[in-house]
């Protein structure tokens, strides 16, 4: 039996997928999301107000995606953030430093994405980072220059 | 004319549904009247009118200085293949948005984008910036694709 690719996803290329219809794609990975990512994806999405005009888009991939996370094609990293705790504080300074705003309003999911990197190494996992942000690319490839990148558009063809 | 879903929230909005009657009964009227008339705060008034606006439900002609607005005649059967094409017609993001947030708001938006396709922040610092929660920012950035930049004066058009 073929060994699935593993590959972290950020919530910017599992949205985009979803977008596209080709979220099912992602059947062929094995898919490890961190905790804060999940939390976009399948848990804030169904906080959107009512009047907004994504909101019907926004609760059907929520559900979608909660039905993913259900079925294990998408699993959740269990991050051991003291483990960890160096790769989240080095992450945080680059990313507040970028933005020039304080180490504390980094969004916890950016951060967590270098944690889960540092997670999947620790694991002796081969795998590669899917995102479409280029900037938080740009900052975790300063960091973990050895892994490998791509964005949704590549997996689709 | 092309109906979306977004036609058919519109229309199932309560109050704005309301309004929309009023107009038919009154062939056109203007905000302040509609807001005297309904008794509804102004505020709200301009907000549903946009949102029917964006809808294209609405209509408004400037007059000596003051906007009035006029209903469409339409003619929607509802029925599951009309449904089904409606949340199949897909829907212009930037044009909702742009009416719901106000200028000032919209271009805080792509202000933010515009950072982001700058390199100087993730998607998610820009999210916060734009003051829209993440996941509305994404679906916004990842249906107008760059160049972001351009989305003011396109927008405004």
């Amino acid at each position: 039996m073929p060994t699935r690719k593993v590959v972290l996803a950020d919530s910017s290329s599992l949205i985009a997928l979803d977008r596209i219809g080709k979220i099912s794609i992602l059947r062929e990975y094995v898919t490890f999301v961190p905790p804060a990512v999940k939390k976009e994806i399948a848990d804030r999405a169904l906080a959107i107000r009512p009047d907004s005009p994504i909101y019907p888009e926004a609760l059907a991939s929520a559900n979608r995606f909660r039905y993913y996370i259900g079925r294990g094609d998408i699993r959740i990293l269990s991050i051991d953030y003291a483990k960890h705790g160096k790769v989240l504080d080095r992450a945080r300074k680059r990313l507040a430093r970028l933005e020039n705003s304080r180490e504390d309003r980094v969004p916890k999911a950016d951060a967590e994405m270098a944690a889960g990197i540092a997670h999947l190494i620790d694991e002796g996992q081969n795998f590669e980072v899917l995102c479409e942000d280029r900037v938080l690319v740009k900052v975790l490839k300063e960091i973990f220059p050895e892994v490998s990148y791509r964005a949704s558009e590549s997996l689709v063809g | 004319m092309e109906y979306s879903f977004h036609t058919l929230r519109q229309l199932a909005h309560p109050e704005k549904a309301e309004i929309l009657v009023h107009l038919v009964d009154h062939g056109g009227d203007t905000p302040e009247e509609i807001s005297g008339h309904l008794e509804r705060p102004l505020s709200s008034v301009y907000r549903y009118l946009a949102d029917l606006e964006s809808a294209q439900l609405v209509f408004s002609k400037e007059a000596k200085g003051v906007r009035h607005y006029h209903p469409v005649r339409f003619h929607l059967p509802l029925n599951p293949e009309t449904l089904k094409d409606m949340l199949r017609t897909p829907v212009n993001l930037t044009a909702l948005y742009r009416a719901s947030l106000g200028k000032r708001g919209w271009d805080r938006v792509v202000d933010a984008m515009t950072r982001a396709e700058k390199g100087e922040a993730t998607l998610r610092q820009a999210a916060a910036r734009s003051g829209l929660p993440y996941r509305e920012f994404i679906s916004l950035v990842q249906s107008l694709g760059p160049p972001i930049a351009h989305a003011k004066s396109r927008a405004g058009r």
